[in-house]
């Protein structure tokens, strides 16, 4: 008869050629420096975790009274024949359950609640941080991987403050205090106890190593496992139409195998383990019952002290068997917590400056601005080539040329999104680099091509929340571009929910929104990149007019690709692989019959 | 519990009956011995005490079984450390044939599973989200092993452990045993009613979790947006709001569950207390002896585990047999034919376009299509976004069905030509470059093993070749998300070149060279001819250059073939393909100012 084998599925295979994840391999052992950062977040909770160790304390001792005083009751009442006082002592132990049960109560309250307030802030922190990091972080990190940093790793660390760390020391105190409680009854037999701990100890750390080990290498086989299925999910068009159904199930088979075979390996371990903690427990017990029996035949001790032992020895184990369970725990907080800090030792935006003046005018100024988007070593791929204008307060500028010439790029660079590496761009004047970063972003208003949606009601979307932002004002910008003349339309106007996926705006109605948003916060300076899709006549009319109102009131750059936002402009640049190849105004440009003509004709001619 | 709750598993259950059996005996050996050890401490407690008692009180001492009372104690330390070593064998055999058999059922079913999920058609993977199938192949088979991993081992054990210590106990005292269990209802009470809360509040928690991890998502995916309205002390303060209720929502829920493990403990106090009591009475009262004292308070404990678990197993059935019900939904699915009873046939490649439409969502995508394309020609198909180009070209290999109207392949409709069959004859390069976290040969070969065209051979004759020189390990590279990340070029050339190992009758170009430079484009097109000399080729392109050469063009716009003819003759007709072609020109002079 063939039982549960280590090896599966016909035994070995090779895994030539197939890729090694080694992202959720965990490190070995303890990184002290990791734990301090992670205890760290206990420091605003020290009264409270001071309470808990106390009350720990406490829960342990009394938890472990039960067999003493029942050593007492045998010894002072049933044994030598005394009924007075044994109502007493019951009643003792009564009040000592209920003690136990408001320390206990008390004990597992404060632990959850400090997980829960140490968790609250690194979620916080994270955050915060994330809201810091530059765009490149984001164009270069999937957010599903943000995200699993965010719930995955963030509940593991939460496990590991509510039920490792405190659960380690509870376990600890109960063995202390069950010796201690044994020692004070004998000495000698507190001795022969003590034996028990290395053994434990010894089984209890090779499980922690061989089990951890084993567990790593399921997890990471796991990983693939799930990384092979969401891929094969994703591209099973693919699959499919080429027929490697059966090639895509015979991987999973193969992965399946030897998370199976992995799994089988911990399987032995803990087989082994948990029945030799229960084995060393009857082993002790036997002992005590030999060691100690013969003191009460010798007359050294009484029963009672018998008795207690007996009970006590069962309790004995537990608390060292759970011991190895937290330390999983533990180890994989801290590989947890490794990618939790990674995020938050990631370097955020260079700081801002301080500039913040009182009124800006709205000049811009381009000077030999050289970009590009690869910013890490390798040779720069530049996407503006020595880019050099000046736009003055209250003008306008347009922006034109084929895809790919550098034009939205512009737009990145105003804000300060991406750090330039040669030249400088000035505000007023000012180096953008000593203005103060968010300052200059409620100066200078974006309005990007692809609108984003945020889950909430048109007014929301408008006022992006801002309490500053009044409703006066929305219902105001919403009139000024036109957007109120959809929005009316909507049966809930205002109030309406949108969101970004499978949101009931059009196009067209997206980017009126998105204008008046804009407007809404009012800037000095407003930046806009149109948008490209075609939309339905009416709301084309309304853009039109809302673009030109628009850049009319304030000093504006638009990246145009509207031959009316074109022709509005007080001065037109245009783009040519990264550089500035022509500038001027419309009939300037078309007379000239350089590139600008060419665009036009091929861009703008209905 | 229903009678059986191993019914839903019993398929996957039914291959390790003799496994079963087997821990089940070992199980019972096991027990025995855990049952036998507060017995064995009794006859010793008794036997020492009542010869110490009789040496007390000069009556005749009680006879002795090895000689002497200390060796009869250490006779019976010896039994017992004796049987620990059998109930370590027993316990050690029980577990690794129980916790292996819910490992190999998780195996069985989860191979189960996604065998057959990859066979299941492509409107299934329209219809569900990624992160349900996932969470089937996950989640729910772990639930699943969870719930046999404890079902016997804790469950079959806890319940026997609770009887046969409660009728031992009864063996010595009944009228104890009952007043020491007194407790215990009232634990299964409140057990039911905190859980009935727990869950709630449970529920509670994960609603608000939902929300503020869709906020999060949210705040990362506008990003940009939140930068450039200096949104972040808001958006902060949003989070921050949400995060607290999520506390407050989990300060409820610890409100609730801090009082369940000390009410428990504090219930089995009483238990020991009733004992210690009204046990330690009939102790001094002469009913009781003191080993029988020492052995109904072992039972005791060994009787309270089992019922602090029973919740839990109880709500891991609960878990388990549903998730088992959603993986059965999937399982029951009809899967596509791909076995085929003979060879596949060879198909010429004639295609034709009968009335065809077909629309998406109410929106009509295509409209009366009609065309006919002769084996070994060269349609090419041009149109803007959206005007239903790769639509009807999805409907060649069967990835979409037509409304109305035919497809037809050789004469015979496709929906009647074997899927195998069909998708064997067509190559397929879609727009979307799809690579596999693999070599580029298994990217490129796909399991084919057809060696009529080597991967070699692929790679050459779709450009690949010069690329993979400065690859580091050529063919075996490994690409995706987690090898070397290849160029849009690349992708696309790969990918054509998985469709050129397997000499496809049809070869369907989907915009698959949009990353191509022109000029690698031509000289791929002048390799293709040769290759598919015989064959049919569709190209779907933007780039006039990409079909000026093809037998027959058609221009779509709205779902409709609008114009059609040769590059010359389309040219001349001064319609949608003629302005392409000039603002081509016009862009490509452009490009070289």
């Amino acid at each position: 008869m063939k039982g549960p084998s280590l090896s599966v599925g016909g035994g070995k295979r090779t895994l030539a050629g197939r890729a090694y994840s080694t992202e959720g391999m965990v490190k070995r052992g303890f990184d002290l420096r990791l734990m301090g950062r992670l205890l760290g977040y206990l420091r605003p909770y020290v009264p409270w975790v001071f309470l808990t160790l106390v009350l720990i304390l406490v829960a342990s001792t009394t938890r472990q009274a039960g067999p003493y005083i029942t050593k007492i009751a045998v010894d002072d009442h049933i044994v030598p024949g005394v009924s007075d006082g044994f109502g007493f002592l019951i009643a003792v132990y009564i009040g000592l359950l209920f003690v136990q049960f408001v320390v206990g109560y008390g004990q597992g309250w404060a632990t959850n609640m400090i997980g829960q307030w140490a968790m609250r802030d690194v979620r916080l922190d994270m955050f915060g941080h994330l809201q810091k990091l530059p765009l490149q972080y984001f164009d270069r990190t999937p957010i599903g991987r943000l995200m699993a940093m965010n719930t995955n790793d963030v509940d593991a660390l939460n496990e590991m403050f509510t039920d490792g760390v405190v659960s380690v020391i509870n376990d600890l105190l109960t063995v202390v205090a069950i010796l201690a409680y044994i020692f004070y009854m004998d000495v000698e037999l507190g001795v022969v106890t003590c034996v028990a701990l290395p053994v434990a100890s010894v089984a209890t750390v090779w499980l922690q190593t061989k089990s951890f080990e084993a567990y790593r290498v399921a997890r990471v086989i796991f990983g693939r496992f799930a990384a092979t299925l969401q891929e094969t999910i994703s591209g099973i068009e693919v699959v499919q139409l080429f027929g490697a159904e059966k090639r895509s199930a015979d991987r999973f088979e193969e992965d399946n195998d030897s998370y199976l075979q992995a799994r089988m390996k911990s399987t032995l371990y803990h087989s082994m383990y948990f029945p030799f903690m229960e084995l060393s427990g009857i082993l002790l017990m036997g002992l005590m019952l030999y060691s100690g029996g013969s003191k009460v035949m010798n007359g050294e001790i009484e029963w009672g002290v018998l008795v207690a032992l007996l009970q006590y020895v069962p309790r004995f184990f537990m608390p060292i068997r759970d011991i190895a369970d937290r330390f999983n725990t533990i180890q994989t907080a801290l590989a947890s917590s490794e990618r939790i800090f990674e995020l938050l030792d990631t370097d955020t935006e260079p700081p801002s400056g301080t500039h913040q003046p009182e009124a800006v005018r709205g000049e811009i100024e381009f000077r030999d601005v050289w970009f590009a988007y690869n910013d890490d070593g390798g040779e720069p791929e530049w996407v503006l080539r020595g880019v050099s204008f000046k736009v003055d307060p209250g003008d306008s500028l347009a922006i034109v040329g084929a895809t790919g010439a550098g034009k939205s790029t512009i737009i990145n660079l105003v804000c300060g999104f991406y750090p330039i590496q040669k030249g400088s761009v000035l505000v007023d004047g000012v180096d953008i680099r000593e203005w103060d970063s968010e300052e200059l972003r409620r100066r200078v208003g974006v309005v990007q091509q692809d609108v984003f949606l945020f889950a909430g009601d048109i007014e929301e979307n408008i006022s992006l929340g801002a309490p500053e932002v009044a409703r006066e004002r929305v219902l105001q910008a919403a009139h000024d571009v036109n957007a109120d003349r959809f929005i009316d339309r909507l049966p809930k106007g205002y109030e309406q929910e949108v969101n970004e996926r499978g949101s009931s705006l059009s196009v067209g109605q997206r980017q009126l929104l998105s204008f008046a948003r804009a407007l809404a916060a009012d800037p000095d300076v407003l930046v806009l990149d149109e948008a490209t899709s075609n939309v339905d006549t009416e709301t084309e009319v309304w853009i039109q007019e809302a673009v030109e109102k628009l850049m009319t009131e304030r000093t504006s750059i638009v990246i145009a690709h509207r031959l009316s936002t074109i022709r509005n402009a007080d001065k037109i640049l245009v783009m040519h692989h990264g550089e500035i190849r022509e500038e001027g105004r419309h009939e300037d440009l078309l007379e000239a019959r350089g590139i600008y003509h060419r665009l036009h004709q091929l861009q703008y001619q209905e | 519990m229903p009678i059986n709750p191993l019914r839903p598993f019993d398929r996957y259950l039914r291959p390790y009956r003799r496994w079963i059996t087997f821990g089940l005996i070992f199980l019972f050996i096991a027990l025995s011995i855990q049952m036998i050890i507060p017995l064995m401490l009794k006859w010793a407690i008794d036997a020492g005490k009542s010869y110490l008692d009789a040496s007390r009180d000069g009556l005749p001492l009680p006879p002795t079984i090895m000689g002497s009372p200390l060796s009869d104690l250490a006779m019976y330390g010896m039994v017992m450390a004796g049987l620990g070593i059998i109930q370590w064998v027993a316990n050690f055999v029980m577990r690794w044939y129980f916790s292996g058999l819910s490992r190999y059922v998780e195996h069985d079913i989860r191979t189960d599973y996604v065998k057959h999920i990859v066979t299941l058609p492509l409107s299934f993977f329209q219809q569900n989200k990624v992160g349900d199938m996932m969470a089937r192949a996950t989640n729910d088979v772990e639930a699943i092993q969870r719930f046999l991993h404890h079902a016997f081992r804790m469950c079959l054990s806890g319940i026997l452990t609770f009887f046969l210590s409660l009728v031992l106990m009864c063996s010595i005292d009944w009228s104890l045993a009952l007043l020491a269990l007194f407790p215990m209802p009232v634990m299964v009470v409140t057990a039911r009613a905190v859980s009935g809360r727990m869950r709630q509040g449970y529920r509670r928690v994960q609603e608000q979790f939902g929300v503020m991890s869709s906020n999060i998502q949210e705040n990362l995916s506008g990003a940009r947006v939140v930068k450039a309205f200096a949104r972040r002390l808001a958006e902060i303060a949003k989070f921050q709001g949400l995060n607290d209720e999520y506390v407050d929502r989990n300060h409820h829920l610890i409100n609730i569950r801090s009082i369940f493990y000390p009410f428990t403990f504090f219930l089995n106090g009483v238990s020991m207390v009733v004992v210690l009591w009204l046990g330690g009475w009939r102790v001094l009262e002469g009913a009781l002896t003191l080993g029988a004292f020492v052995a109904f308070n072992a039972y005791l404990i060994r009787m309270s585990r089992p019922m602090m678990m029973l919740g839990r197993v109880v709500d891991e059935f609960q878990r388990a047999t549903a998730s088992m019900m959603r993986i059965q939904a999937i399982l029951d699915l009809r899967p596509q034919t791909l076995e085929l009873d003979e060879d596949p046939r060879r198909l010429n490649g004639e295609i034709e376009f009968r009335d065809v439409t077909f629309s998406y969502n109410g929106h009509a995508v295509l409209e009366d299509i009609n065309l006919r394309i002769p084996a070994g020609s060269t349609l090419a198909i041009v149109g803007r976004v959206g005007s239903g180009k790769s639509t009807l070209a999805r409907l060649i290999p069967r990835l979409i069905h037509a409304d109305s109207g035919d497809v037809l392949i050789d004469g015979q409709p496709v929906n009647g030509i074997p899927i195998p069959e069909i998708r064997g004859a067509v190559g397929y390069v879609p727009q979307e470059t799809f690579l596999f976290s693999d070599t580029l040969r298994e990217n490129v070969a796909m399991g084919t093993t057809d060696d009529k065209v080597t991967v070699e051979r692929a790679t050459e004759i779709s450009h690949l070749a010069p690329d993979l020189e400065v690859l580091p390990e050529r063919l075996e590279t490994v690409v995706g998300e987690r090898g070397v990340t290849l160029s849009g070029g690349q992708k696309q050339r790969t990918a054509l070149a998985r469709a050129v190992i397997r000499q496809p009758s049809i070869l369907i170009l989907d915009d698959a060279m949009s990353s191509v430079d022109t000029r690698t484009e031509e000289a791929i097109l002048a390799e293709l001819r040769g290759v598919m000399a015989e064959r049919t080729t569709i190209l779907i392109a933007h780039r006039i250059s990409t079909v000026k050469d093809a037998d027959h063009i058609i221009v779509m716009d709205e779902g409709r073939i609008v114009e059609e003819g040769n590059h010359e003759t389309l040219v001349a007709l001064d319609g949608i393909y003629s302005e392409m072609f000039r603002r081509q020109h016009l862009a490509e002079e452009l490009d070289e100012l």
